[in-house]
């Protein structure tokens, strides 16, 4: 559904993605982890069209998007939220979701209800509690035209509740309401609980694409990233 | 944190309970639209109540200045910029409206939508450049923009068309709205026709902020890259809304040469764009009809500190005092007043269901 081919970006002399290929097949909640600089984030920009890439290619239902900019790839359902909360702060809830739900209240309802959100629709949305805003920053994504949700740390700052909820929240999503979903998420046991695929990413380089158990036990990613038992 | 995980999958068109009908009339309007309707009405009959054409001058020129406080709030209030543009679209209206009266001998009425217009499309073009830069850019294009005007039609070169300096006196011919040029000059008889533009633009600006157009335009302000990651064009809409600000200015500068058939430079100076922003900020630009309000109220009491000769000063000190005591300007201060007494005015258990952060109760 949505794949990169061999996609590389760098910042100066510093390469940030190398020759980096994934595949999100469609209904999967597919996760990718790996340590601090390992290009993660830079992978979600080039996803959702926030970073050109050098070389390599961004493909969408087999079709090249790697020209295509950020609104186009949101109407085509290609949709994120962001790791550091980004909300229209002095709108309410309500009025955000109506934005990403393009007016349809229906829609805003139902996202409200899938995020618990009904409880602070008509509050101003920099008022509400930062699980709140979490929540709210994931909906923004959900809402309207979402097929394929690109989550870059949706669990950055919550309890370990508030992030089982939210995955929970986006499992609901991917289950009823058929979307896909790639997660970037230092949090691996929340991404091992909840994920179908996981892919390591190190040093801006694929390290392994598996099932969460096959990668717990691959060596490469206990070395990498996930270390030892004490 | 409350989880939907043990709720049954939702109706896909259930209806949050409270979340309003598709058209709804906002809940915090419903108790005001008698008192706007009325107001709105009992307007058109200021002229029977006001006998000195001295009071009704300032009433004519404060709802001009209004005028262009409403195109300032409206970019204030929408996209949180500070525009100097009033007076380029205004001024640029007026001065068009002049040379086609007086060079080209045309007739009032085609005149005047042809100077809208044109003042609309020259801001729009100038927009298309314009609306693309940060904030703190644009306003200072906006204020490059207006000075240049000003330096245009001071310039000798052009003073056969635009009277250079000393400015050019209007003379027209045909009517406006059935209006004849006499009576268009008493102010007590341009008043309706200027009353009704106001009630139209603020209703309009009222309407369009409500609308789904008007939260785009929030959206820009509050975080336009998010807004872009959720699909939307950022660019037209700016530029739309460029466009809508130079349409209300324009028609208050083409009703203010209509009304005292004189333009001058002076219409373009920084001053005249600094007195609509400072009407806008008094009035309180978050609500439609605070600029209207600031700009009658701001050219009443600059008159009033004119005739003492401390013109700069006394505006300076009720400017401090009013934005430093009352920074929603004066009508956040009324809608906050109107906001406690009817809290008082509900009946006690609501009033604690408010308390205890019932939106729905409180609404």
């Amino acid at each position: 559904m949505l794949s990169t081919e061999g996609i590389g970006v760098s910042f100066g002399s510093v390469v940030a993605l190398d020759e980096v290929t994934i595949n999100v097949a469609q209904g999967n909640i597919h996760g990718v982890i790996g340590p601090n600089g390992a290009g993660k984030s830079t992978l979600m920009n080039v996803l959702s069209g926030a970073t050109r890439p050098k070389q390599g290619k961004v493909l969408l239902d087999g079709k090249d998007i790697s020209a295509r900019p950020v609104r186009w790839r949101r109407r085509h359902g290609l949709s994120r939220s962001f790791q550091r909360t980004s909300i229209f702060p002095a709108l309410t809830v309500r009025e955000q979701l109506r934005l990403a739900a393009r007016g349809d209240l229906a829609e805003v309802a139902q996202v409200a209800r899938t995020f618990g959100l009904e409880a602070v629709l008509d509050v101003r949305a920099d008022t509400t509690s930062y699980g709140d805003q979490r929540r709210v920053d994931i909906a923004l994504a959900a809402a309207g035209t979402a097929r394929i949700l690109l989550l870059d740390e949706p669990a950055a700052g919550l309890t370990s509740q508030e992030t089982a909820d939210l995955f929970g929240h986006v499992a609901t999503l991917v289950r009823d309401e058929g979307l896909t979903a790639l997660i970037v998420e230092h949090d691996v046991d929340a991404v091992f609980g909840s994920c179908d695929v996981v892919t390591v990413l190190d040093l801006g380089r694929v390290l392994m694409t598996g099932t969460p158990a096959a990668v717990r036990a691959d060596p490469r990613v206990i070395t990498a990233y996930l270390g030892t038992a004490a | 944190m409350r989880s939907s995980l043990e709720t049954d999958k939702p109706e896909r068109h259930a209806l949050v309970p409270g979340t309003p009908a598709r058209w709804p009339l906002p809940a915090a309007m419903t108790p005001r639209l008698p008192i706007t309707l009325a107001v709105a009405v009992l307007g058109f009959f200021v002229p029977w109540l006001i006998s000195s054409a001295n009071g009704m001058t300032v009433l004519v020129n404060g709802l001009l200045l209004g005028l262009m406080a409403l195109s300032v709030g409206f970019l204030l209030n929408l996209l949180g910029w500070v525009s100097f543009g009033a007076a380029a679209f205004s001024g640029g209206a007026a001065y068009l409206f002049a040379i086609l009266c007086v060079s080209s001998k045309m007739n009032l009425m085609p005149a005047a939508l042809l100077a809208v217009a044109g003042s609309v499309l020259g801001g729009l073009l100038i927009g298309l450049v314009f609306v693309r830069s940060r904030a703190l850019v644009f306003t200072m294009l906006t204020l490059a923009f207006s000075q240049l005007l000003y330096q245009v039609v001071s310039l000798d070169q052009f003073s056969s068309a635009t009277g250079g300096t000393n400015g050019l006196v209007v003379t027209y011919k045909g009517t406006f709205f059935g209006l004849s040029s006499n009576q268009l000059a008493d102010p007590a008889q341009v008043w309706p026709l200027i009353w009704a533009v106001v009630i139209v633009a603020t209703g309009a600006c009222y309407l369009v902020s409500r609308s789904q157009f008007g939260r785009v335009l929030r959206g820009i302000r509050e975080n336009e890259p998010r807004l872009q990651h959720s699909g939307y064009d950022t660019y037209l809409p700016k530029l739309a809304a460029f466009g809508i600000a130079g349409l209300i200015g324009a028609v208050a500068g083409v009703l203010s040469a209509v009304n005292v058939g004189f333009i001058s430079p002076d219409l373009l100076t920084f001053e005249a764009s600094g007195t609509a922003i400072i009407a806008a900020l008094i009035g309180g630009y978050e609500t439609a009809i605070g600029p209207v309000v600031g700009g009658v109220l701001v050219d009443w009491a600059q008159n009033e500190f004119g005739s003492t000769g401390n013109l700069y000063l006394y505006t300076g000190i009720a400017v401090i005092a009013v934005l430093v005591l009352f920074p929603h300007g004066l009508t956040g201060l009324a809608t906050e007043l109107w906001r406690r007494t009817t809290r008082l005015l509900r009946p006690l258990p609501r009033r604690k269901a408010a308390r205890d952060g019932s939106a729905h109760a409180v609404d």
